[in-house]
């Protein structure tokens, strides 16, 4: 949803005369506040490295996720959904945002966002929503109580999920019991788990003479697919692989398993949290008005072309789950497997559902007519970047191009025939317009971009 | 800063291995009879050796045993976050004195302060729950969830007192329902005695370890001694360690905090 009005047009536009157009004003932006909708409040629940199958009702055996069950049973679920950058900060920035990780200048974690863009939770509290964040930030902070336009309720010990995860959610329920709706609210619950499998694969590095609990021996998941790699990759790519202190180094077949039994734990644990917020949103007699998101802002490698963690653009890191559950208004028990989709789309959703406009140069749609009337999204390819920008991900159809700044080692998949991504067809003739195509998509869509202009990245200044 | 991986799954060992447990608990500091009380610190391990830190404190009762076999419970957990503020969990507990402490009865509260000021009057969590049978009811502002339970419940508090019983009297493993924080209910949950996994390590003694596996869980590994004091509990890299000096331990990390 670019609306293309440049950024300083639109600021000079904007300031002129904005109480006698009924709008209200937030730096610079506008802001159309309807007075007589009926705004549905915003439960937005963001787990953090969850693999986009790991959830038991859209078919992963490993798992039991009731709570993500239930929400997405009772909503639409997308199987392909991408996320901006598969590294938190820069996935974060953009989703709260709305812009691409590079736009708010948050190219690698710890990087601060550029100011002028506006910031969802002060877009939503501006437009009279209460807003209110648990959990994780990372923009740059790992956790911080200052959030832009955000009344930050507990933002944790910064350790493991599985320690404080607990916290956000008796914050979240005892919000919802107490919830008396003078205005409508945006609750953003930003979960730690299942990214705990970082600490995990830190204290489970070398190589085990057997498995530490025997008795889950016959519960082990078995090896994916495309657990192998393909030999064209990225320099990048191939040091990830053998970087993140040689965690896989001395691992054997068993070890990979019992690692997927035990990603598959910390998934469980942050679905019991989620199960409670929704047992506490239907106590409440909100559940009706509540437009629910569920996502996390990147994947986790699960041995698919043998990478642990994330930071690549393989869809294992790339792609995420994406569930949206409003009864009567978004139907229920569907799974859209044909709409590209992005967590850029986040904020003009939200804001569209919120009836109010969406800040400019937005990089992504909304999706409310396709959650509500099944209108067919029109929209060619999506994009995710990683490695402080370097390595950038075009996404199309049937094709994902996949380039890293100054390495020639350029891989095309297509995905239509080979959705693991194991063999790179960007030598083969019969692809070679593809690539050319792809090729063309991916320098004009970094020529659209509106990228600082102290952001160091060659991308932009070649 | 050197971030050297702990690498190897952790075990009292390897907590004093890495540094993690630098005061070693007095024994006699710890009475086995009720009523008695145990303070435990919990720490957080990022996977890195030196780099743990404290989460938060976990301080309970457990009172006499009366002429029904059940007992109280007392419970205050508190969890430190990093902009200075704190949750408290608090917890009275009927319990009965069978082999995993059933819980009877209980109320729970939950609060956000910082610097001992509750933060948000709205944030303000109250619940009481009783189980009768095989119906678990919670009662959150008036509002009543009811379900069907395994018959074997049990609560992560009150396992510490039942693990402290059961020292030498495990034999098979015993399949539970687990009512975590008394408001995450996790079902199909096993409780095991790991009788190789013993190591001579605290005052020349072998240590006993219990493991709780589950869905919904992170394996949990309780450590106990000859007198069934659970000197640690487990569950990953979050470590509970049974250590007197807690809340002096807990007030100081908490100063240097508010000093960033």
């Amino acid at each position: 949803m670019n609306r293309k009005i440049d950024r300083r047009e639109f600021v000079k536009t904007s300031s002129v005369g904005l109480a006698g157009l009924g709008l209200t004003s937030h730096k610079g932006f506008s802001i159309s506040t309807s007075k007589t909708r009926k705004a549905p409040n915003i439960l937005f629940l963001f787990t953090d490295q969850q693999h986009i199958d790991s959830i038991s009702a859209l078919g992963c055996d490993y798992v039991k996720t009731p709570g993500m069950d239930r929400i997405a049973q009772s909503g639409t679920s997308f199987t392909e959904s991408y996320c901006p950058s598969p590294v938190c900060g820069p996935c974060r920035a953009s989703v709260y945002t709305g812009r691409t990780p590079a736009e708010v200048g948050v190219i690698a974690n710890s990087h601060r966002p550029v100011k002028g863009i506006p910031f969802m939770g002060e877009w939503f509290r501006d437009s009279g929503y209460e807003t209110l964040y648990m959990g994780k930030w990372h923009v740059p902070q790992y956790t911080s109580s200052r959030i832009p336009g955000f009344n930050v309720v507990f933002c944790g010990p910064g350790g493991p999920g599985s320690f404080a995860d607990n916290s956000y959610t008796f914050a979240a329920d005892a919000y919802l019991r107490n919830y008396r709706g003078s205005k409508p609210f945006l609750m953003a619950i930003n979960y730690m788990q299942p990214h705990d499998i970082c600490e995990w694969l830190r204290i489970n590095r070398l190589r085990l003479d057997e498995l530490p609990f025997p008795e889950i021996e016959g519960e082990l998941p078995p090896l994916p697919d495309n657990f192998e790699y393909p030999e064209q990759e990225a320099q990048l790519v191939k040091d990830r692989r053998v970087r993140n202190e040689n965690v896989t180094g001395e691992w054997d077949e068993l070890h990979w398993r019992y690692y997927f039994w035990a990603y598959y734990r910390h998934v469980e644990m942050v679905d019991a949290e989620v199960n409670r917020v929704m047992n506490a949103l239907e106590s409440a007699n909100l559940r009706k008005n509540t437009l629910v998101v569920f996502s996390s802002d990147h994947g986790e490698g699960m041995g698919h072309h043998q990478m642990v963690r994330k930071s690549i653009l393989y869809d294992e890191a790339a792609k995420v789950p994406l569930i949206f559950s409003l009864p009567g208004q978004i139907e229920s028990n569907v799974v859209n497997k044909s709409d590209l989709v992005t967590l850029t789309d986040l904020m003009p959703t939200f804001c569209d559902f919120a009836g109010i406009d969406a800040p400019p140069k937005m990089r992504g749609y909304s999706l409310k007519k396709t959650l509500t009337s099944g209108h067919k999204l029109k929209r060619d390819f999506v994009t995710s970047e990683i490695e402080t920008n370097r390595g950038q991900m075009i996404r199309t159809r049937n094709y994902k191009y996949i380039a890293y700044l100054n390495d020639p080692n350029k891989q095309l998949f297509h995905v239509k025939d080979d959705p693991g991504e194991t063999q790179n067809v960007i030598n083969s003739k019969k692809h070679r317009s593809a690539f050319t195509d792809h090729k063309e998509l991916h320098k004009d869509w970094i020529k659209s971009l509106d990228i600082p202009e102290n952001l160091e990245n060659r991308w932009y200044v070649s | 800063m050197d971030r050297i991986p702990v690498s190897t799954p952790l075990t009292p060992q390897r907590l004093v291995e890495i540094n993690a447990w630098k005061t070693l608990p007095t024994l006699d500091d710890w009475d086995s009879e009720p009523p008695y009380e145990r303070i435990y610190t919990a720490y957080l391990q990022h996977g890195y050796v030196n780099q743990e830190r404290i989460g938060g404190m976990l301080w309970y009762k457990r009172h006499a045993t009366d002429s029904q076999g059940h007992f109280k419970l007392e419970v205050v957990e508190s969890r430190f976050g990093i902009a200075n503020n704190e949750h408290t969990l608090k917890a009275d507990m009927i319990l009965q004195e069978d082999t995993l402490s059933r819980p009877i009865s209980w109320e729970l509260s939950s609060e956000f302060s910082v610097k001992g000021e509750i933060i948000d009057e709205r944030l303000r969590y109250l619940e009481s729950g009783q189980l009768k049978g095989d119906q678990l009811k919670i009662n959150t502002k008036g509002v009543i969830m009811q379900r069907k339970v395994g018959k074997s419940l049990a609560t992560n508090w009150g396992l510490f007192d039942a693990l402290a019983r059961m020292q030498g009297k495990l034999q098979a493993p015993i399949e539970l329902d687990l009512l975590q924080d008394l408001s995450l209910y996790k079902p199909d949950q096993t409780l095991r005695l790991r009788k190789k996994r013993h190591q001579s390590w605290f005052e020349n003694q072998d240590l006993h370890c219990f493991s709780l596996l589950g869905a919904g869980n992170l394996p949990w590994e309780y450590w106990l001694d000859d007198q069934g004091r659970v000197l640690c509990a487990i569950n990953s890299f979050n470590i509970w360690l049974l250590d007197a000096e807690a809340p002096q331990r807990f007030a100081a990390f908490k100063e240097q905090i508010s000093r960033r």
